[in-house]
């Protein structure tokens, strides 16, 4: 073959790779570990230390937009960099792509308890007794006050599992007559009443 | 950048009735030739008169039903065929009767308009046969305690969510008026589809009920003590005080699943704890309610920021999602959020199934705000986790029954829950409908074994993960797929 019909051929292919390692997008195809919507951060410590080969989505599937611009349209910086938060008035623009709000402490605080409600739920409908005690603990740590009598709540469903008898159900009956807001009474009635899940 | 906004039109009084399931024709399985007894027995009721107009500022606290929907006129028309046990074709006679009464509606205050299901229609012997699918039991009215009002009543609270409002900074005035205004943006939002799905789909697994107490306004001397903060967003009330009033409004039998609070202010103040609260007066107060409510009573993360965590819709690894979401990927949710997958947050510490939704950025009312799919599927666990059986009542009770006319099981909504009748081992009918008219069927003298399991029939766009324990998941084998047996007598 004459090296004048190889070069031509080999033309377009070297275009399009040209294209796919230099276009501004990187091309269509790109791995899901570049689809984020937040400016790029250190590796955090969770992720693991050699990733397994990204996912590729096919062209057809979506591509992140670049992140919206920053600091621009409220008068509410957020407090954690690189959020586009709604601010608190409301006149404050509500933009599609913007965040309802920051992550503080304190939302990190009502996530930890969120995420302790749904193991301890999880543990309680398979009556796995010591997981349930292990989170109970965890919740003191986190709420003290136990506001909501939800760690007294586990504890009681607990007993009932572990201790079956006059005492248990005592305080099951006291807990289902005088924690009326909580959302573990049907609980209380369903496994100390009924012994049932 | 998409500057749409969108006004939460005020909605009317909106009343539902369960839509009205046809019998499913099956053929016997086993018959030779047997397309036999095939009948579908009169249409259920066709829902209309539900409820009269609402009347108030927000055209809530409607009148109520006063009657259920018409039973349908249409003949259920009687297979032609051979039967299943390949016996003497049986011309599935004479149509069902029309049903009095439909499926009630039910309307912000109002009660449930009765309902009558259908009667049978004619078929051939052990073949199915079903019966009016309309109504089922009329709704019997919701008690929401002395100064809890009726938003939704669906059912009985022993097998239902259900979710009490209580309201703060609202006077008394104000409890008829701007109270019951944002109360009907929220659900408005609530139940729209496809945004506040899985809510709409499930209308008739939750109990709503908003406790109305005067109160001076919020960031003062309110009844619970809300109010916000600037920095972080949040809303704050005295969550002692809001359990305190709940415990003692409550009628004596409501269990309480979901517990929120609504504040009578315009700012961007809300919590998705597991009292959730939010802002009624925001513009978007509707998606805070789905947005805190995906935390506080769906444990859902938020799908941005340093979004890792043991939750079900994030995943520290963007490969594979722990079991988490694996059956989702490349599942395209339109509309909705489209492609799921695996999407950075912050500096891809962590990933999301999609690019944009609920848990993300609820602004614009763009069907990509909606929940994605690993968040519907965790939802509707979580309905399935309260709600213990997909019927309310079977009737006649199971177990033992001679010569009865029909059987019935009378679920939660026949538009989410079909039934399977099994006559002896064998389905006769895979989607049956809530009623089978033995006697129509012409079962044969003796001792029969009639079975039914109701399930929700939601396909694989709404649930795709159900094994293990985590995520309530166990429940949608526990719950949502019941069997109930008549061991039947035909003298």
């Amino acid at each position: 073959m004459r090296p004048s019909i190889i070069a031509a051929a080999l033309v377009p292919v070297l275009l399009i790779g040209a294209w796919v390692l230099f276009a501004p997008d990187g091309g269509r195809a790109r791995s899901v570990g570049a689809l984020n919507d937040e400016p790029p951060a250190a590796p955090a410590e969770e992720a693991p230390a050699e990733p397994a080969p990204p996912k590729v989505l096919a062209a057809s599937q979506p591509v992140a937009q670049p992140p919206p611009p920053q600091e621009k349209a409220h008068d509410h910086p957020p407090p954690d960099d690189g959020l586009w938060v709604v601010g608190p008035r409301s006149d404050d623009p509500h933009e599609p792509g913007m965040h309802p709000h920051p992550i503080t402490d304190e939302h990190r605080r009502i996530r930890a308890e969120n995420e302790l409600i749904q193991k301890l739920n999880d543990a309680m409908s398979i009556r796995d007794t010591k997981t349930m005690r292990a989170h109970v603990a965890e919740y003191r740590l986190l709420d003290p006050d136990d506001v909501d009598r939800s760690q007294l709540g586990y504890t009681v469903i607990a007993d009932c599992i572990d201790h079956p008898g006059e005492a248990s159900l005592a305080a099951a009956k006291s807990f289902y007559a005088t924690q009326g807001h909580s959302p573990l009474r049907r609980f209380v009635r369903r496994i100390c009443f009924e012994n049932r899940n | 950048m998409n500057f749409r906004t969108t006004a939460l039109p005020l909605i009317a009084l909106t009343l539902v009735v369960p839509g009205v399931a046809s019998c499913t024709v099956e053929a016997t399985p086993d018959g030779g030739a047997g397309t036999g007894g095939a009948s579908s027995g009169a249409m259920g009721g066709t829902p209309a008169n539900g409820g009269g107009s609402g009347t108030g500022g927000a055209g809530i606290g409607g009148s109520a039903g006063s009657s259920g929907g018409v039973g349908g006129a249409t003949a259920g028309i009687g297979g032609v065929g051979v039967s299943g046990a390949g016996a003497t074709a049986g011309a599935g006679a004479t149509a069902g009767a029309g049903a009095a009464g439909g499926a009630a509606g039910s309307a912000m205050g109002g009660t449930a308009g009765s309902a009558v299901a259908g009667a049978s229609g004619m078929g051939v012997a052990g073949s199915f046969v079903g019966g009016g699918a309309g109504g089922g039991p009329a709704v019997p009215p919701l008690d929401c305690g002395e100064n809890g009002v009726v938003v939704e009543n669906h059912g009985p609270p022993s097998n239902r969510v259900n979710y009490f409002i209580a309201a703060d900074g609202y006077s008394e005035a104000e409890l008829t008026t701007t109270l019951d205004e944002h109360i009907a943006v929220a659900m408005g939002k609530r139940f729209r589809d496809p945004i506040g799905q899985v809510y709409l789909r499930y209308r008739n697994f939750v109990n709503i009920c908003v406790l109305k107490l005067p109160s001076p306004p919020i960031c003062g001397s309110s009844i619970f003590g809300c109010c916000g903060d600037d920095e972080s967003r949040l809303a704050r009330c005295n969550e002692s005080d809001v359990n305190a009033a709940l415990n003692e409004n409550r009628p004596e039998s409501m269990e309480i699943d979901w517990r929120s609070t609504v504040l009578n202010g315009s700012d961007w103040w809300n919590t998705g704890a597991a009292l959730m609260l939010w802002s009624g007066g925001n513009r978007d107060a509707a998606g805070a309610a789905l947005h805190e409510g995906g935390h506080g009573f769906h444990q859902l993360a938020d799908e941005y920021a340093d979004c890792r965590s043991n939750w079900v819709n994030n995943s520290s690894n963007n490969t594979d999602s722990g079991g988490k979401w694996n059956d989702w990927i490349d599942y395209d949710q339109d509309p909705g959020t489209g492609m799921q997958g695996f999407f950075g947050c912050t500096g891809n510490s962590a990933y999301r199934p999609s690019d944009n939704s609920m848990m993300n950025s609820l602004f614009g009312d763009d069907p990509d705000t909606s929940f994605n799919p690993v968040s519907r599927e965790k939802m509707i666990m979580d309905i399935w986790r309260i709600v213990e059986t997909p019927w309310d009542s079977v009737d006649p009770p199971a177990g033992a029954v001679t010569s009865p006319t029909a059987l019935t099981v009378n679920v939660i909504d026949p538009a989410v829950i079909n039934v399977e009748w099994s006559v002896d081992g064998a389905v006769v009918a895979a989607s049956g409908g809530p009623t089978y008219n033995v006697g129509a069927a012409g079962l044969p003298p003796g001792a029969h074994e009639v079975t039914a399991r109701a399930y929700d029939n939601a396909g694989t766009d709404l649930v795709r993960q159900t094994t293990g324990t985590q995520y309530n998941r166990q429940y949608w084998g526990m719950n949502a797929s019941q069997t109930v047996t008549w061991n039947v007598t035909i003298p």
